[in-house]
C-alpha cells in the first residue's frame, strides 16, 4: 500500500523532475483543468495519509520543486501558465504535512486553484487567450470579471485570510531555520509574480481592439460565494473544522 | 575621439533645429500654460495633432462615450454634427443616405467598435458571409518594408529590438535618464547633491558614470572606454550615432525621436538653456547636447549588453539585413511583442518563439490573422448595419468592391470622426455665443461710481458681472500685468522676479523698500519654524527628534486636516506679517546714482579699513580719498598715507586689495551705475504705459471717482500648481505688484498733464487704487489705503462693500460648480474659504478649466451675457484705434498668451496621461521643479486630472478657442496679416475668429482659407 501511496502522491504532489510531466499535461489540459486542481491534491493527500514518514531527501526535493516553480512563475507569460507553476508549486509542499492528516485538508488547499481556473477559463473564452501582454485592463474593461481574477489571484498567493495562508503559516515551522528559509523565499515569488499579473492583466487601459464582455449576475454570485469560502472559510472555517475533529495540535 | 570645431557646431544647430518640437517646460514655481504642440503651430492643427500623436503617444481628441456625453446636454447640436459627417462623406463620395446613417448611427448610438474577440464575432452567420469579401492579403515584405523605412528615423533601434524581442531596453533607459536629470537638475531640494555639476551635465554625469556600480546593475556594460575617449558631448554623440551605424541625414529626424521620449525633462533643459540669465543655469549648465550626449550612450551600452541574445548587431543596417531576410519573423514577433497578436494564436505563437521555430507557423499565422481581421471588420459592420435600421439584403448584395470601400470608409471614418466631433462642438458653441453678443454700442455720458479694470482671465467675468449688477460700474478687461512690464526685486529678497508674459523681458527693475526703516525682528514663530523647516531635511532627524517633535507635526496635521479654517486663522496671527513697504517707481537720476554708489562703497571701504588695517573711526573724508584712489580718480597717495599714517607701499598694497577683493574699482563701479540705472521709469515711460493700457481698453474718458486697478492671485496649500491658478500675464505670480505700480503712476500729477496733452483728461478727483482679487476665495485686498486723500474715503468704503458683495455671489457661483456645500453667498463664501486653506484639497479651484471664447471688444458685447467665467475678455474700442495699433497689439500679446490657455486645457482634458500630467495622487515634487508621477518618471506637463477632469469624464470644453474681434473686417484683415504669429494661428485653424463688424452690423468667420457669414455663405476673401 505504501508503494501505491508513494506512486500515486508523485504524480498528485509532483516532485521535480516529474513534475515537468505534470506542468506540461496540465498545460495541455484546458477544459479539465479546473478538475485536475481540485482532484491532485485531494488525492494526493488522501494517499500521504499512507505514508509513515517520507525520507528527508523527499523533503528536501519538495522544497526545491516548490521554489524552482515559484521562481518560475515570476517569469509566467500568461495567466494559465502561472497558475499551473504555483499550482505545483504549492502542492509538492504538501509532503511537508505529517502523515495521518485527513484528505479534506486537500480541499483547502485546492479552492482558491479551482477559482483561479474557473476565472482563467472566462478570460480566455472571451478573448481566445489569457496571455499576459495581449489581455490586459480587464478591471476597467469588465469590472466583475476583474474582481473576481483578482480574487483568486490574491487567494492562490497566500494573501490572509484565505486558505493558502492558513496552510503556510502551518507549514512554517519555527524550530527549523532552513525549512522556514526557503518557505519564506517560495512566498516572496509566489507574492511578486501575483502582482506582476495582477498589474498586467486587471490593471491598465483596456485595449481598444477588444471587446469586454463582463459577467452576468448569476456568474458572479457563484464565483463570489466560491471567493468566500476561499477567504473566509480560510481561518474560521478551517479552525472551527479542526476544532470538532479535533485536529489541534498535529499540525 | 576629437572632433574639429566645426563638426561639433553642425552637431549643436542640429540637435537645437531638431529639439523645436519639444515645448518649453517652466519651473512650476512660475507655471506657465503653454500649448504642448507649440513647436507644431507651423502646421494646420489637423496634421500637428497627428504628429503629435505619433511624437508623444497621445491621442488628440476626446473618445467618442465623451462627445456624446456634450451631444445629450446640449453643447453639441445634433444637427451640426450631422452636417459635419455630410462634408466628410461628400470629400469621399459616399453621398447616399444610407452611409450617412449608418456612420450617424454608430457616432450618436451604437456601442460598437471592431474587436478581435474570436468567439464575439464567429456568433454571426452574415458576419461570416460577407467576411470572405473583405479578407485582404498581408504581404510581410510589404509591411516590413515600411517598417525598415521608419526605423532610423522615428524608431529607435532599441524600439524595434524592444517591439521585436520583448526588451525593455526603452524602460530601462527612460528610468536611467529620469534619475540622471532628476539628480543633476535638483534645485535646492536633495540634502545630497550631484557632485560635479559646475562642470555641466553631460562632464558631471561622465565623473560619476565612470565610478557607478548601479549603472552595471542595470546593464549597462562597455561604457569606461567610451567615456575617456569623448570627453566633449559632441564627440559622444557623434560616437554613439556611429557606432549605431545612423547615417548623417537621419540624424535629425532620430534626434527628435530619442528627445520626444521623456518630452518633460528635455522640455525643461530646453528651456533652461534659452534662459540665460536664470540663476541654476549659470551654476549647473545644462543643454540638449549634454542631455543627447548621454542618453545615446546609455542607449549604446544597453544594445551592445543585450547584443548576445540577438541574432544581429545592434547597429542600423545589420538590423535592416535581418528584417529584409526574415520578413514573416519580424512581423509576427512585433505583433506578439507589442500585444497585436489576435489572442486565440496567441499561445501557438508564443511557443513558437520560444523554440524559434516561427518559419514553420508563419504562413498559417497570417492566413488566420488575415481571417480574424476580416471577421471582426464584417462583424462590426454586420451589427452596425442592423443597428441602424438598414436591411440586410442590401449589405448581403454587396459585391466585393463595395464592401472593401466600405471598409476604407470606415477606416478613414476611424481617423477622422474626433475632428468631426470638434468642429460640431465648436459650431454650437459660436451659435450660441454670436447669439447672445449685443451688437448696440451704447452712449451713455453719466458719470460712473467707478471703473473696475481686471484682468482678461475667465475668472473676472463673474466677479465682473456680479460687480456691475450692484451699482454704477464700468468694468474692463486688460493683460493683468497691466501692460507694465517689471522685473520685480522683492523685500528681503536677492533676485529679480519678471512680473510680465513670458515672452516679455522687462528692461525695468522696481525695488520694494522698508516704508518706516525699523529694523525688522523675527518673531518666535519664525525662528521655530526655520528651525522645524532644517529639522527635516536633516538626514539623522528620524533617528533622535521623532519622539520630541514628533507630537508638534501631529498638532499641525490635524489642526490642518479638521479645522482648516479656525487653525488657518491662528496660524496667520502667528506668522511674521511682511512690514510696510512701498515700491520705488521712480527713475533715480544719475547723481542719485552715484550717491547711492558712494555710500555703499564707502561703507565696504570702511569695513576694509577695519578688517585689514585694525583702525575704527576713520573719517568721512579719508573714506572718500580712499575710494576716489581706488577709481583712479585721484592720485595723491602720498597725502592720504600720510593721513593714515602708512607708508605709500602699504597704501598702495590696501587699495589693490580694495579693487581686487571687494570690487571696489571702475569696471565694476560701471556695472553696478548700468544696474541702478534699470531702477524704476522716467516720466515719459510712466506716460507711455498709462497712456497705451487706457487707449487699449478704450477708457480714455468719463473716469468715475474711482478707477480700481485689480491684480489677481490665488492662495492654496500642499499645491505644486499653485502658480498655475496665479496670474500667467504676470509670469506666474500674483498681479498685485503690478497693480500697484500702475495706479502710482496714474495718479501723479506729472504723468496726468502728459496724458491731458494726448487727449486723455483724468479728472482730478479721480483716484486710481490698486487692489488684488484672491481668484481662490474672492475676497479682494486694497493696497495703499494710507495714500487715500480723506476726501475718498466715502467711496473706497462703499466700493470695499460693493466688492465684497460681489465677491460672495461669484462664491457662490463657483461653490455650486465645485459641488460643495453652499445654500447663499454667506456660506459659499466660508466654503471657498475652507478650501483654499484645506491641505487635502486637490481642487481648490477650477481655474481657468472650462475657458473657450476670448472677446476683443466693448463690454456691451457680453454686459446681458452670463460667460459662466469661462470667456477672456479684453476691453478695446475700435472707434479710437483707426489704424489698428492697439488690436495689433492685444492680438500679439493676450491672445495668444489665450491660445496658449486654451491649448493647454484642451490637450491635457483629450489626454490627460499623455498631454496631462495625471492625478495629483501619484505626484512626487522633484528637485523643485516639477513633479514625476510615482517615484521616477519623466516630468509631467500639462494639467492634473482634478484640474481639467471631473471623475474620468473632461470637465473643461475642450474646443479652440473662439476668439471673436469687435472692429472692422477691413482693419482685422490688415492686422492679422502683418502679425506672423497671429496670422499662422487663423491660417492653420489653431483658433476660430469671429469679426463682429460694427460699420456694417454683419458677423464674419475666418473658415478653410475665407470668410463666410454664419449662414455659411461666401462674403468675402
Amino acid at each position: 500500500m505504501e508503494l501505491l501511496a508513494y506512486i500515486v502522491c508523485t504524480l498528485c504532489l509532483p516532485l521535480f523532475p516529474l513534475s515537468m510531466g505534470v506542468s506540461y499535461a496540465l498545460g495541455k489540459l484546458r477544459g479539465l483543468r479546473t478538475i485536475a486542481f481540485l482532484l491532485l491534491p485531494l488525492a494526493g493527500f488522501f494517499f500521504l495519509g499512507f505514508i509513515e514518514k517520507p525520507p528527508s531527501a523527499v523533503l528536501y526535493i519538495s522544497l526545491f520543486t516548490s521554489l524552482l516553480y515559484a521562481f518560475r512563475a515570476v517569469s509566467a507569460e500568461s495567466l494559465s501558465r502561472w497558475g499551473i507553476y504555483i499550482f505545483v508549486s504549492a502542492v509538492s509542499l504538501l509532503w511537508l504535512h505529517p502523515s495521518g492528516e485527513k484528505s479534506i485538508l486537500g480541499l483547502f488547499y485546492a479552492l482558491p486553484f479551482v477559482l483561479l481556473s474557473l476565472s482563467e477559463r472566462l478570460i480566455a473564452v472571451r478573448f481566445g487567450s489569457s496571455d499576459l501582454r495581449l489581455v490586459r485592463g480587464i478591471g476597467l474593461g469588465a469590472p466583475k470579471l476583474g474582481f473576481i481574477t483578482t480574487l483568486s489571484i490574491l487567494g492562490v498567493i497566500g494573501v490572509p485570510t484565505s486558505t493558502t495562508f492558513v496552510e503556510f503559516l502551518n507549514l512554517l515551522e519555527a524550530r527549523d531555520f532552513f525549512r522556514s528559509l526557503i518557505l519564506s523565499g517560495v512566498w516572496f515569488f509566489w507574492g511578486w509574480s501575483g502582482v506582476k499579473v495582477l498589474s498586467s492583466i486587471v490593471f491598465g487601459s483596456p485595449r481598444e481592439d477588444l471587446s469586454y464582455e463582463d459577467l452576468n449576475l448569476r456568474g458572479s454570485l457563484v464565483l463570489i460565494v466560491l471567493s468566500a469560502f476561499v477567504f473566509g472559510a480560510g481561518y474560521v472555517f478551517f479552525e472551527v473544522l479542526s476544532y470538532l475533529l479535533g485536529w489541534r495540535g498535529e499540525l | 575621439m576629437r572632433l574639429e570645431e566645426g563638426k561639433k557646431l553642425f552637431i549643436r544647430s542640429l540637435i537645437t533645429v531638431a529639439g523645436e518640437v519639444i515645448p518649453f517646460f517652466w519651473p512650476m514655481r512660475n507655471f506657465i500654460h503653454h500649448n504642448p504642440l507649440y513647436g507644431l503651430e507651423r502646421l494646420p492643427f489637423k496634421e500637428a495633432v497627428k504628429l503629435g500623436s505619433r511624437l508623444f503617444h497621445a491621442r488628440g481628441y476626446l473618445s467618442r462615450e465623451a462627445y456624446r456625453r456634450f451631444l445629450e446636454r446640449g453643447d453639441i447640436k445634433k444637427e451640426l454634427l450631422i452636417k459635419h459627417l455630410r462634408e466628410f462623406l461628400k470629400e469621399r463620395n459616399f453621398e447616399r443616405e444610407q452611409y450617412e446613417r449608418l456612420l450617424s448611427t454608430l457616432m450618436m448610438e451604437a456601442d460598437l467598435k471592431p474587436s478581435l474577440n474570436l468567439y464575439l464575432n464567429c456568433k454571426c452567420p452574415t458576419a461570416k458571409e460577407i467576411a470572405k469579401h473583405l479578407e485582404e492579403e498581408i504581404d510581410p515584405a510589404e509591411e516590413v518594408k515600411k517598417l525598415s523605412q521608419k526605423l532610423g528615423r522615428e524608431m529607435t533601434l532599441y524600439d524595434f529590438i524592444d517591439q521585436t524581442f520583448g526588451t525593455r531596453i526603452g524602460e530601462t533607459l527612460n528610468e536611467l535618464m529620469a534619475r540622471n536629470c532628476a539628480e543633476f537638475l535638483d534645485e535646492g531640494q536633495a540634502v545630497w547633491g550631484m557632485p560635479f555639476r559646475e562642470r555641466g551635465f553631460y562632464k558631471a554625469w561622465r565623473e560619476v558614470a565612470k565610478r557607478s556600480r548601479r549603472l552595471k546593475l542595470k546593464g549597462c556594460c562597455g561604457l569606461e572606454n567610451v567615456l575617456e575617449s569623448c570627453e566633449e558631448p559632441e564627440e559622444a554623440v557623434a560616437f554613439a550615432l556611429g557606432a549605431m551605424g545612423i547615417p548623417e541625414d537621419l540624424w535629425d529626424e532620430y534626434v527628435t525621436t530619442e528627445l520626444s521620449k521623456l518630452h518633460g525633462w528635455t522640455g525643461f533643459i530646453r528651456w533652461r538653456s534659452n534662459t540665460k540669465d536664470y540663476y541654476w543655469q549659470i551654476k549647473h549648465p545644462a543643454d540638449l547636447v549634454d542631455y543627447l550626449a548621454i542618453r545615446l550612450l546609455l542607449a549604446l551600452s544597453l544594445l551592445r549588453e543585450e547584443e548576445k541574445n540577438l541574432p544581429f548587431t545592434p547597429e542600423l543596417s545589420s538590423i535592416r539585413e535581418f528584417i529584409e531576410k526574415n520578413p514573416e519573423g519580424v512581423l509576427i514577433r512585433k505583433d506578439y511583442f507589442s500585444g497585436k497578436v489576435p489572442p486565440h494564436l496567441a499561445q501557438e505563437v508564443y511557443e513558437s518563439i520560444e523554440l524559434d521555430r516561427l518559419n514553420s507557423i508563419s504562413r498559417r499565422y497570417f492566413e488566420e490573422k488575415k481571417k480574424a481581421e476580416a471577421l471582426s471588420t464584417a462583424s462590426f459592420i454586420t451589427q452596425l448595419w442592423k443597428e441602424a435600421g438598414l436591411e440586410e439584403e442590401k449589405l448581403l448584395s454587396m459585391d466585393k468592391a463595395e464592401l472593401l470601400e466600405l471598409g476604407k470608409l470606415l477606416r478613414d471614418f476611424e481617423e477622422e470622426e474626433g475632428y468631426i466631433w470638434l468642429k460640431a462642438h465648436e459650431d454650437t458653441l459660436i451659435e450660441r455665443l454670436v447669439a447672445g453678443i449685443e451688437a448696440e454700442t451704447p452712449d451713455t455720458e453719466d458719470r460712473p461710481f467707478a471703473q473696475a479694470l481686471f484682468c482678461i482671465d475667465v475668472r473676472s467675468e463673474r466677479f465682473r458681472r456680479n460687480l456691475e449688477n450692484l451699482g454704477r460700474y464700468e468694468t474692463y478687461g486688460i493683460a493683468g500685468f497691466f501692460g507694465v512690464p517689471i522685473s520685480f526685486i522683492e523685500l528681503g529678497k536677492g533676485h529679480e522676479t519678471h512680473l510680465c508674459p513670458v515672452l516679455i523681458k522687462p528692461k525695468n527693475v522696481v525695488l520694494e523698500l522698508h516704508k518706516d526703516l525699523k529694523e525688522e525682528k523675527e518673531n518666535l514663530y519664525e525662528v521655530v519654524k526655520e528651525i522645524i523647516h532644517d529639522l527635516k531635511y536633516n538626514v539623522f532627524t528620524p533617528y533622535i527628534t521623532v519622539e520630541a517633535i514628533g507630537l508638534l507635526f501631529g498638532f499641525d496635521m490635524i489642526g490642518k486636516t479638521f479645522f482648516p479654517l479656525g487653525y488657518g486663522a491662528f496660524r496667520h496671527r502667528l506668522a511674521n506679517h511682511k512690514p510696510p513697504s512701498k515700491l520705488m517707481i521712480d527713475k533715480p537720476t544719475k547723481e542719485y546714482v552715484l550717491e547711492v554708489i558712494g555710500i555703499l562703497q564707502r561703507e565696504i571701504i570702511s569695513r576694509a579699513v577695519k578688517n585689514h588695517l585694525g583702525k575704527e573711526e576713520v573719517p568721512e573724508r579719508i573714506l572718500e580719498a580712499l575710494r576716489k584712489l581706488a577709481l583712479e580718480e585721484e592720485r595723491n597717495l602720498e597725502g592720504v598715507a600720510r593721513e593714515m599714517n602708512l607708508s605709500t607701499q602699504e597704501l598702495e598694497n590696501f587699495i589693490e586689495t580694495l579693487r581686487r577683493d571687494y570690487r571696489i574699482e571702475r569696471g565694476y563701479t560701471r556695472i553696478q551705475i548700468e544696474k541702478l540705472a534699470k531702477i524704476g521709469f522716467t516720466l515719459e515711460e510712466q506716460v507711455f504705459f498709462v497712456e497705451r493700457a487706457l487707449h487699449s481698453i478704450g477708457l480714455t474718458k468719463n473716469f468715475g471717482k474711482l478707477v480700481l486697478v485689480i491684480g489677481h492671485g490665488s492662495r492654496s496649500e500642499n499645491n505644486p500648481y499653485e502658480s498655475a491658478l496665479d496670474c500667467g500675464a504676470c509670469g506666474g505670480d500674483h498681479g498685485a505688484v503690478n497693480a500697484k505700480v500702475f495706479a502710482m503712476m496714474a495718479n501723479k500729477k506729472e504723468v496726468r498733464e502728459r496724458l491731458r496733452e494726448k487727449g486723455i483728461d483724468i479728472p482730478e478727483d479721480t483716484l486710481f487704487v490698486a487692489c488684488e482679487h484672491n481668484t481662490t476665495t474672492d475676497e479682494v485686498e486694497f493696497f495703499d489705503l494710507d495714500q487715500i486723500p480723506a476726501t475718498h474715503l466715502p467711496f473706497i468704503q462703499k466700493a470695499m462693500e460693493d466688492l465684497k458683495e460681489a465677491g460672495k455671489k461669484t462664491a457662490l457661483e463657483r461653490c455650486m460648480e465645485l459641488g460643495n456645500d453652499c445654500k447663499d453667498p454667506e456660506r459659499a463664501f466660508v466654503e471657498v474659504r475652507k478650501n483654499s486653506l484645506d491641505w487635502t484639497q486637490v481642487r481648490p479651484e477650477w481655474g481657468l478649466s472650462g475657458n473657450y471664447a476670448f472677446i476683443i471688444g466693448g463690454r456691451h458685447l457680453t454686459r446681458r451675457l452670463n460667460l459662466e467665467g469661462k470667456a477672456f475678455l479684453h476691453s478695446y474700442d475700435w472707434r479710437i484705434d483707426p489704424k489698428g495699433y492697439m488690436l495689433e497689439i492685444i492680438l500679439s500679446g493676450p491672445l495668444v498668451v489665450g491660445e496658449w490657455i486654451n491649448m493647454e486645457h484642451y490637450f491635457s482634458a483629450v489626454d490627460n496621461e499623455h498631454y496631462g500630467s495625471g492625478s495629483k495622487v501619484y505626484h512626487n515634487v522633484v528637485g523643485r521643479i516639477g513633479v514625476m508621477s510615482g517615484n521616477l518618471s519623466d516630468l509631467r506637463t500639462g494639467l492634473p486630472a482634478q484640474t481639467v477632469l471631473k471623475g474620468k469624464h473632461p470637465h473643461h470644453n475642450p474646443v479652440r478657442l473662439i476668439t471673436v474681434v469687435e472692429a472692422p473686417l477691413g482693419r482685422v484683415k490688415k492686422v492679422i496679416s502683418g502679425i506672423g504669429k497671429i496670422r499662422e494661428l487663423v491660417q492653420n485653424h489653431w483658433i476660430n475668429l469671429i469679426v463682429f463688424d460694427p460699420e456694417e452690423r454683419k458677423f464674419y468667420r475666418y473658415l478653410e482659407g475665407r470668410w463666410v457669414s454664419p449662414s455659411y455663405e461666401e462674403v468675402s476673401q
